[in-house]
Order: C-alpha cells, then structure tokens, then sequence
C-alpha cells in the first residue's frame, strides 16, 4: 500500500542527461516536474575533489558510481537454448547510479552519427543489395534524418563544453578534422584536446598509410567554459582518472556541472534522490499511465501521480521499465513477436596491443577519458563493403586515459600473470605499451533481446531483466577486418616491437568490458508494428509515457551513443513543447 | 545567466586568445606533397625558451647569481635576488615575496621568461629578468630547485576556516575545483608548471590571487587561475593566503 504524493505534470525516473535535460527544459516552460534518482546526490564539490576521487579501487573496481549489482543487476545468456545466470559483479558494461548516471561516470567521447547511420537499411540495402544484410541481423532505419537532428546535437554539443576540430562545416571540409564526419553547421565550442605521445605516434603512422587521422572530439572541456546554461566549466587537467570517477575540475561533462544546477533553482523543479521506481502504473484499460510507484530512502512505497512519465534511467533499464509497467507487447525470440526488448546490442570492440622499445616513453598517466587520435577511414559506410559481406564499420584509434596500476598491467602474450616473471615485464612494459583500440558497430540478432527472467528477482522482488545475446557472424567478420587494418597500422607505428591483434569471437561474454554503449530494446520506429516508440520517443501504446536514451536505438553504430543520446533528449523535450503540452496525445498519427 | 557568471564569460572572451586553426596550418602533406588536411602528428613542438634554458643551467652558476646578483655575462649585475627572496630561497617571515627553495625548476625559468617578455606583468622582475640570459635563467632556476623548501608545519586545527574549505573541497556553486587538487595537500605541491602554496607569504598570495581575478596577471594556461580566482570574494582571497601562510 502506497501513500501518494500530490500530483506533478512531469514525473522523470533518472537522474542522467537524458532526465535533467527534459526535466530542466520542461520546469522551465512552466511544469511542475519531479526527478526521482535512485542513487544518491553527488556533487563535484565536495564529492569529486582530490586526492581522494583518485582511488582507482574504489572507483574502478568497488563500482562507487555504478548500480548496486548486489540489489539489482541482469541475468545474461547467449542463446534461449541456455538458461540465464545473474551477473554477480559487473564486467562488460558499467550501468551507472547515483546524480548524474552514467552521464557522470563516462569517459566523455562525443560524436554524432552519420547520414547513412539514420537510413541504415535503406542505404546498405541500396547501394549493395539486400543480401549483404545477412540473415540473422535486424538494423533498421530511424524515422527520422540527421538534417532534422542537426541542431540538436549542436544544442548538447555546446551544453558539454564540447572540444574538437570541425571537418566539415556546411559540406566544406576543414583542414584538420574528419573528413567523414556529416555536415556541421557550425564550429566545436572549445579546440581540439592535446594530443599524447602515443596518440601522435599512432597518427603519424596512420597519415602516413594514406589514412584520415584526427583528433577524437569530447565532452572534456580543454578551457575554462560558460556553457549554453550559463554555468561554468574547468579545462582538463588529463589527471588520467576520468573513467568511472566523477572529474574535481568541473571539466569533464556531467548533468551536475552542465544543466542540474539550473535545474534546481526553479521552483517547480523538485530533485529527489535515493527514490527507487518500481514502475509506472496505468489506468485499468492499460492506454493511460497515472505516475510512478517508487521506494523512497525510508524503505517505503510511494506513489507519484503525473500527467506524464519518462524513462530516463540507464539505457537499458527503460525497456525494465516499460516490462514491469505492463507497457507494450513483449518481444519472443522464438516466435519473433511483440516489440518491448527487441533489437538489443551491445557494441563490437576489438584492439591490438603494442609493445615498444624501452627507448619509446609513453607516459600514460597523462591521459584523459577521451584523449584519442582516432580515424574513420573503417567507419559507417565509408569503405566498399561489396566484397567484404557485412555491414557497419567501427573507429580505430590509439586513446590514452591513464595507467592507474590496478588495471594497465600489460605485458606479451606468454608471459606467466604472477611471480618474478609478471613483475620484470610490468617494469619493462608499464611505461612501453599501449593498444589501438577499435570501437565497432553492432548488430542485434533475431534470436536475441530482452526479457522479464523467470526466476531471478532484485532486492525490491521485481523480476530481472533477462538479455539474450550473442554476436552476429556480421559483427565478427567486421571486427577480424577491421582488426587487421589496425595491426597494418600497428607494425608500422615508430618504436613497435610487438604487435598483438585480439579480433572479437563468438560467443559474446559478459565477463570482459567493452563498452557501457548498450542500445535498443525500446526502439524508435515508424510504426507501432516494428518498434515502441515513434519519432520522438512517445511510447506507441501509451501516449503520455516517453522512453529516453539509448534504448530506443534500432542498432548501435561505431560511435559512442552519448552526443545522440544528448540529442535526442533535447528533441524530445522540443517536441513535447510545440505539441504534446498545448495538446496531450500522439504525436505521430498513420 | 547571473551576473557573476556572465561577466566571467564575457572576461574569458576578452582576455583568452581564440585558436585560430588547430594546428596553425601545420598540415600533413598528402601522397603528392600536397597539403592533405590531415594534422601533422609527427611535428614535434619546439622546445619553449624555458625549457632550452634549463637544459643549459649550472646550479653553482646560479648560486653565484642568487647570492651576488653576477650574471654569467661579465659586467652585467642584477639586483641581488637573495636580498628579497632571503638566504636559501626562503624570504623571511612577513617578507611580501614568493618562496623560491624547493620549487620546481621549470616552474621558475617559465616565470623569469615571462617576466622578461612581460608576459606576467612586474616591473621590478622585469628589469631583473631583462638583464638575464638563457643560461642565467636556467641555473639560477636549477639552484633553486635544489635547495630543501622550507620545513613542512601542518596547520592549526582551526581557524581560516574559509580558505581550508576552499583548498580542500572548492565551491560547487561557482564550479571551483579545491586548490589542493593541483597545488597538493595544504599546498604541498611538487608539479612542474605550478607553484606550491605551503608557506607562502600571506600578503604575496593575497596580491596574487586578486591579479588572477582581475586578469592583471594572465601568464596561466588556457585562462585557468583566471577563471578560478574569478569568483573569489575578499574575504575568501585574505581567508586563503593566511591558511597557507600558515602551514609554515
């Protein structure tokens, strides 16, 4: 039995980007809105100061700004002939909690996708024939273009503090930037981040092939900034503890530097943490959602009534959301009905490890989560794919973010992982070794997606959400291609004398990380038969409920998710307040 | 946009020069020679006129400079540095002076060169540095380098509640990120390109940090302990420069 809360206009489960930019913008227009973060509130100050924020331990390791794996975590398998195991400890990807999400905890690459990402089918379709998506993938194209998304991923871009070079502004290539890019309209905020040696290494190496390298643009501020909202942020001091911590110098982009200040000095903005939300709850006929129900810090049930409901937690914690809320149809692999957990991926990463002499000194404590020289010579659809027989590409680079000691241990293949053996080669390799690493598109599988586990609960007693994944024979031929591009560059990089290719194989496992870039099982579509969401990300089934984040994804691309997922939001909450406020229903009628 | 915040834009605009290209047009060169577009990753940055200096310095040079003011040039004397800046590196207490025993050598030569370009604007270390050579710049700052700061007494428990909070947690609402996480632990830095606040003399911090704030001094990278100090009250500029006067 819950005790309510009088009703809100907006009630937003999640404290990331997509839930303070919606929550933000929709209080400014005049909503009264309540965020319900189930974490608790951290602010860079006091909470992300040195030294004590550089504990790679606690941050890295103990999971400090992740979900509680021990209160509510996913049960995983590859296939549905295997029953689904509860990850005990998270590995292959790091779901965030606590003010700011994942949104905090990132690493701060920021990219838009390209033209061709948002009519994926249509254009591989068209320029390769059908038959080059093989037959157990299922990409699709968004229904909407990257013109109509343009000033939106400038609007977030700006709202980061976004760095970078423009290589294309207004469809005039820029010297210096990439080449491959689609059209910007207008510069990056700040310059480009500083490049570290080994970035520069893999750079000189990659031009000189006749490449397209250049800097990887970030949501890390390389200046003191005043961002979109008036408020202000650090340079990167590139410390070499971004991923996982949360950044002392206001540097790093994050909801609690960028947007939720403002956010909370409006009145009828109402922020409420360690707020746990079971679900959304709807009207008796199932087409209306009435608020959320949510455990508060007490341990006690709550009940929020709203007008409108938003998922905006974890990416795929939202279609968690929309299952145990009863909100559309339940996808089944096996018989390739419903839309609720279909079109899950994950991404393709790959690396090749290098080994230099003692003469080549990297440094890499210098780093930064996305201080990178990268190229997209492999990405989208920028090579000929006609011989190859498969679809996507990925980005090759040498990124440098730090060598906190727990984790970058590297040393040769063959060389014992213990004793005087280990010890000698992390002396001699710690200071001498970096991996390229690739970032590759990824496929979701008609045999895969997401469910409800049948037997598995959280610490609330709500069922866990169950993934289904394996990799497609699609992604793992992508990945040894482009595997052996980056060992090409690799042997030719000054200084290499070992060059070791680790090409993605099946079966996908989920106890090695790759990324946190966990896409779909909400997805947007252009009618309710193939997707949940339309346009916008209002769900097809119930009208006043709005799936944010990378969720709604039909695939994930060779890009880190975040600048669309930023862009997304602000088109959402554009949406809602030309249309849905002035006239509450579907915004998209077929 | 408050006012505070946009007066700090608007001082971050002014004073911060845009980069122009990145690279300031230097392009790779395609497979023909031409300029391809691509950055030229293999261009090694030049060495900056500090940092050539130190290569070059003598710390027993430098010794003889401090003490005597006797540059490396014959007949060229600068005002003795020790007679501000005290025996050892260490001006003595209440003596409005930086601390230069102990600091990093990098640190120093980068100062004398900005001094002597005017970059950090001082008249007095102008003329000073003016009358100074590379060689002279780089051994006096490798001297320096070599002697033992000033012994390390922890702070009292209270008082200049305002700056320990400030040095230790920063300010969430201004976006200024704790002293401490660059200028080290009570200020006990041992970075290469900034100083350490430990010991400071109280009224030379305090002048320091007001010429940060009203970008009189502006030889920081990227604008940062300009955009810092931006914020500060006087209160909590007076409040941090008695707490790190008094770890001493």
């Amino acid at each position: 039995m819950s005790t309510a809360r009088p009703a809100v206009d907006a009630v937003i489960v999640g404290g990331g980007w997509t839930g303070s930019i919606i929550g933000k913008e929709l209080a400014a227009a005049g909503l009264k809105v309540v965020m319900l973060e189930r974490g608790e509130a951290r602010w860079t100050s006091p909470d992300y100061q040195s030294p004590q924020v550089h504990d790679e331990l606690k941050y890295q390791r103990r999971n400090h700004t992740h979900q509680d794996a021990s209160k509510e975590t996913y049960t995983f398998r590859n296939t549905v002939a295997q029953t689904a195991l509860p990850m005990r400890r998270f590995q292959f990807a790091f779901p965030g909690s606590h003010l700011g999400g994942s949104g905090m905890h990132w690493s701060g690459a920021l990219y838009r996708y390209d033209e061709n990402e948002f009519r994926f089918r249509s254009h591989y379709t068209q320029r390769y024939g059908a038959g080059i998506l093989s037959g157990d993938i299922t990409p699709r194209d968004w229904p909407l273009s990257y013109a109509e998304l343009e000033p939106y991923y400038e609007r977030f871009e700006r709202l980061a503090g976004a760095s970078g070079q423009a290589g294309n502004l207004r469809g005039k290539l820029q010297p210096g930037g990439n080449p491959f890019e689609a059209p910007r309209q207008g510069p990056y905020p700040n310059p480009p981040m500083r490049v570290p040696y080994a970035a520069a290494l893999f750079g000189e190496a990659a031009a000189g092939m006749g490449y397209h390298p250049f800097i990887q643009p970030t949501a890390l501020a390389t200046r003191p900034y005043v961002n979109s909202e008036g408020l202000p942020m650090g340079a990167c001091m590139y410390c070499g503890f971004c991923s996982n911590h949360g950044c002392e110098h206001y540097a790093k982009a994050s909801p609690q530097v960028c947007i939720l200040p403002n956010a909370i000095k409006l009145p009828n903005f109402e922020l409420r943490t360690r707020s746990h939300a079971l679900r959304a709850e709807l009207t008796p006929d199932g087409r209306r959602a009435t608020g959320v129900t949510y455990v508060d810090a007490s341990g006690q049930e709550v009940f929020q009534p709203a007008e409108m409901v938003f998922f905006c937690g974890f990416a795929i914690n939202n279609v968690r959301l929309l299952l145990l809320s009863g909100i559309g149809k339940p996808y089944d692999p096996r018989t390739g009905e419903g839309t609720v957990g279909r079109n899950y991926s994950h991404q393709t990463t790959a690396s090749v490890n290098l080994f230099f002499d003692e003469k080549t000194t990297l440094n890499p404590f210098m780093g930064a989560g996305a201080s990178a020289v990268t190229m997209d010579d492999f990405n989208g659809d920028n090579f000929d794919h006609g011989p190859l027989g498969f679809v996507g590409g990925g980005y090759i680079q040498i990124q440098v973010v730090g060598g906190a000691p727990i984790g970058f241990r590297p040393a040769p293949k063959g060389v014992q992982s213990w004793g005087s053996p280990f010890k000698k080669a992390m002396a001699r390799y710690w200071n001498h070794a970096m991996p390229i690493q690739i970032t590759g598109a990824s496929m979701p599988v008609r045999g895969g997606g997401l469910d409800l586990d049948p037997t598995y609960k959280d610490a609330y007693g709500q069922k866990l959400l169950r993934i289904t994944y394996d990799f497609s024979d699609n992604d793992i031929k992508q990945s040894a291609f482009l595997t052996a591009k980056a060992e090409e560059i690799g042997k030719r990089i000054r200084g290499v004398q070992i060059s070791e290719p680790n090409p993605r194989t099946k079966p996908y496992s989920s106890i090695g990380y790759q990324t946190t870039h966990l896409t779909g099982g909400a997805t947007i579509s252009a009618n309710p038969r193939e997707g949940v969401v339309n346009r916008f990300g209002q769900s097809w089934d119930v009208p006043n409920v709005f799936v944010a984040g990378s969720a709604v994804f039909p695939q994930n691309s060779g890009y880190n998710p975040t600048g669309t997922v930023g862009a997304m939001s602000y088109w959402l909450v554009d949406a809602l307040k030309r249309e849905y406020i002035r006239n509450p229903g579907p915004m998209v009628r077929l | 946009m408050s006012g505070a915040v946009a007066a700090l834009a608007a001082a971050l605009l002014a004073a911060l020069p845009v980069r122009a290209a990145l690279f300031d047009g230097i392009l790779g060169a395609g497979r023909g020679g031409e300029p391809s577009g691509v950055p030229n990753f293999a261009a090694v940055r030049p060495p900056a006129a500090w940092e050539a200096a130190l290569a070059q310095g003598n710390p027993e040079t430098g010794r003889t400079l401090y003490a005597t003011g006797q540059t490396g040039e014959t007949g060229i004397r600068v005002m003795v540095c020790q007679s501000c800046h005290g025996a050892n590196g260490v001006p003595s207490a209440g003596a409005p002076m930086s601390r230069l025993a102990g600091v990093s050598a990098d640190y120093l030569a980068k100062e004398l060169f900005d001094f002597q370009s005017g970059r950090r604007d001082n008249e007095v270390m102008r003329q000073i540095a003016h009358r100074m050579s590379p060689a002279d710049i780089g051994s006096v700052a490798v001297y320096l380098a070599s002697l033992p700061p000033a012994p390390f007494k922890a702070p009292p428990a209270s008082g200049n509640d305002i700056g320990r909070r400030i040095q230790e947690l920063g300010d969430n609402a201004r976006a200024i990120p704790a002293c401490g996480n660059c200028h080290g632990p009570q200020g006990q830095a041992t970075d290469q390109l900034l100083p350490p606040l430990a010991g400071v003399d109280a009224d030379y911090l305090r002048s320091q940090l007001q010429e940060w704030r009203s970008a009189t001094r502006k030889n920081d990278d990227e604008g940062v302990m300009r955009a810092i100090a931006h914020g500060l009250t006087d209160e909590e500029i007076r409040s941090l420069a008695n707490y790190y006067a008094s770890v001493r």
